[in-house]
């Protein structure tokens, strides 16, 4: 068993070189002459902004504000109620009004955010959908970056933004500020220099219409549609692009219980889709989606790894378990604790140096970021534990709706 | 111009927070850091018996204990210049097996039809959607139903 225990603690400082190295490797392809400078494109064909809404009546008024502030020449902004029970399309019908770029979607019942989605598109009068949740606003040159892509290449069919967290208030918003600015950027960064991408994020992601109707849309099924989305369009060999310019403020659980189910959602999205794609990925043309699939299939095993070895720590301190499964310590052996906190806190200073070119400020948060390796591998871990039963047992077919996690304190 | 001209408001502000979650969520991340500390300490304590150099002597070099970490460090750097290989050489069979091929040409924009086939409404109800500042569908069936559309 001792390759057991070897695996489990190799392969967090496996990924973590690669993360590291993948982001090195991506910086190299920057085009200099960009960096942060707003691009100037020959056209600016219209965009439509899709901010599907399911009782998010306490954020819609700002969301809207907000992103009716953007400086693009030519855009609309959708807002689809998704059957909301509170004021939400109240809200909406207030703000129309003022703002002459609002146009408002409904839908009669509550049928998930890939059918809201679908009704978005339906309405929309452009080639370009630029799609946030309702609890979430782009930074004002967004647009420029995201068009930047889809103008000039025609293969682009998604180009997916850089979250950034605004609710920083308690230690699990800081956790994940420090989260989403290290290892979120760094496999964006890595998948991207690699070819595909695991996702896009569904909280800031633009799409060519062509490419979504070539593959039949959203699947309103499917529990996280952002991730099934990305793998249908690159599946059909459109690219999907990172841009780390594209900065969307989101707001994310700082309460335990809202985490929790947030990030089962995510887990039990990637088992789902990790399923339905499995065949596919025996087709030599998507070889080049072989390393992220390799890496999710891994990354289940390693949890479930986890959830072994710690029962078996468990029961070696009350029973005298035989000798392979007789684990004397469950402290990392010999030198690899020690490189392993090293290489975390190293990923997480390059990460930073990285992060600072989009986003200044963040040094104050660096006395939070320890827990983040702890946090986000024992937690990806636990929902990856309970999310793939729940994706194998899921009834096929049904609506997938769910109710938007806390949003801070 | 720059990208990001307008900052948003970040929420962080202590006031939200009694006392008692601030003191635990300082207590628990300084814990946190002592955890660190722990892991790191044979590091540490290789750097302080090299500070001291016939302890360093003695302890690394003659009773052979800088063995385990040549060995484990060899191993990672191998595994560094690994992976940096095969991180290359796909990125690289990446960019010139498709970098600059453009075989998929710009199809133009989506017409009318195309959506009507997709999206499951006629031709009317499509432009009518298109065209209105309030739309209101029906998806409980498996096409959608226009409902009604207000200028």
């Amino acid at each position: 068993m001792q390759w057991l225990l070897s695996f489990l603690y190799h392969y967090p400082l496996f990924m973590a070189f690669v993360w590291i190295l993948g982001s090195f490797a991506y910086r190299r392809r920057r085009i200099p002459d960009l960096e942060n400078n707003r691009p100037v494109l020959n056209e600016y064909p219209r965009v439509s902004v899709l901010i599907p809404c399911h009782n998010e009546a306490a954020c819609i008024a700002e969301t809207v504000d907000r992103m009716s502030r953007l400086d693009y020449p030519d855009y609309e902004i959708i807002c689809i109620d998704d059957g909301s029970t509170d004021r939400t399309l109240a809200i909406l019908d207030e703000l129309q009004p003022r703002y002459s770029r609002l146009r408002i979607v409904t839908l009669e019942s509550n049928r998930g955010k890939a059918t809201a989605l679908r009704a978005g598109l339906l309405a929309s009068k452009s080639e370009f959908l630029v799609c946030i949740d309702a609890d979430s606003y782009l930074s004002p040159g967004s647009l420029h970056w995201f068009l930047w892509h889809f103008v000039n290449f025609p293969r682009v069919g998604a180009v997916t933004g850089n979250p950034r967290i605004r609710n920083r208030t308690s230690l699990l918003g800081k956790i994940q500020v420090g989260e989403y600015s290290t290892i979120i950027g760094m496999i964006k960064r890595t998948q991207r220099m690699l070819g595909k991408v695991f996702t896009i994020s569904g909280v800031a992601a633009a799409f060519r219409k062509r490419a979504l109707l070539d593959v039949g849309l959203w699947s309103p099924d499917m529990v996280t549609e952002d991730i099934d989305i990305s793998w249908k369009l690159q599946e059909h060999f459109w690219d999907i692009r990172f841009e780390e310019r594209v900065l969307c403020w989101i707001r994310t659980p700082e309460h335990v219980p809202g985490l929790w189910r947030q990030r089962v959602r995510w887990a039990q999205g990637g088992a789902e889709v990790m399923l339905k794609y499995s065949r596919s990925m025996l087709d030599i043309r998507q070889r080049r989606f072989w390393p992220v699939y390799l890496e999710y299939v891994v990354s289940v095993f390693w949890a479930y790894a986890f959830l072994f070895s710690a029962v078996l720590a468990v029961l070696n301190v009350f029973f005298d378990l035989p000798a392979p499964y007789s684990y004397a310590t469950i402290v990392p052996p010999e030198w690899t604790g020690t490189f392993l906190a090293l290489v975390c806190l190293l990923q997480g200073a390059i990460a930073l140096s990285f992060e600072r070119t989009v986003e200044g400020g963040l040094k104050k948060y660096t006395f939070w970021f320890i827990w983040y390796p702890l946090v986000y591998w024992l937690l990806s871990a636990a929902a990856t534990i309970v999310g793939l039963p729940k994706a194998i047992l899921k009834p096929r077919g049904r609506h997938a709706v769910w109710t938007s996690p806390d949003r801070g304190l | 111009m720059k990208n990001n001209t307008a900052q948003p408001d970040i929420i962080d502000d202590t006031s939200l927070k009694t006392p008692l979650r601030r003191g635990i969520e300082l207590s628990v991340t300084t814990a946190a850091w002592l955890l660190w500390v722990y892991l790191v300490m044979p590091g540490v304590t290789l750097a302080l018996w090299a500070i001291g150099i016939r302890l360093f002597v003695l302890e690394q070099i003659k009773l052979n204990n800088y063995q385990g970490l040549l060995s484990v460090a060899g191993y990672y750097l191998a595994g560094l210049a690994g992976i940096w290989l095969a991180l290359n050489f796909w990125s690289t069979y990446n960019k010139s097996r498709f970098g600059g091929l453009d075989r998929r040409r710009d199809a133009g924009a989506v017409t009318i039809d195309e959506l009507v086939k997709c999206g499951g409404l006629t031709e009317a109800d499509l432009v009518r959607a298109r065209e209105a500042r309030r739309v209101v569908f029906d998806f409980s069936a498996t096409t959608p139903v226009l409902r009604d559309t207000r200028p």
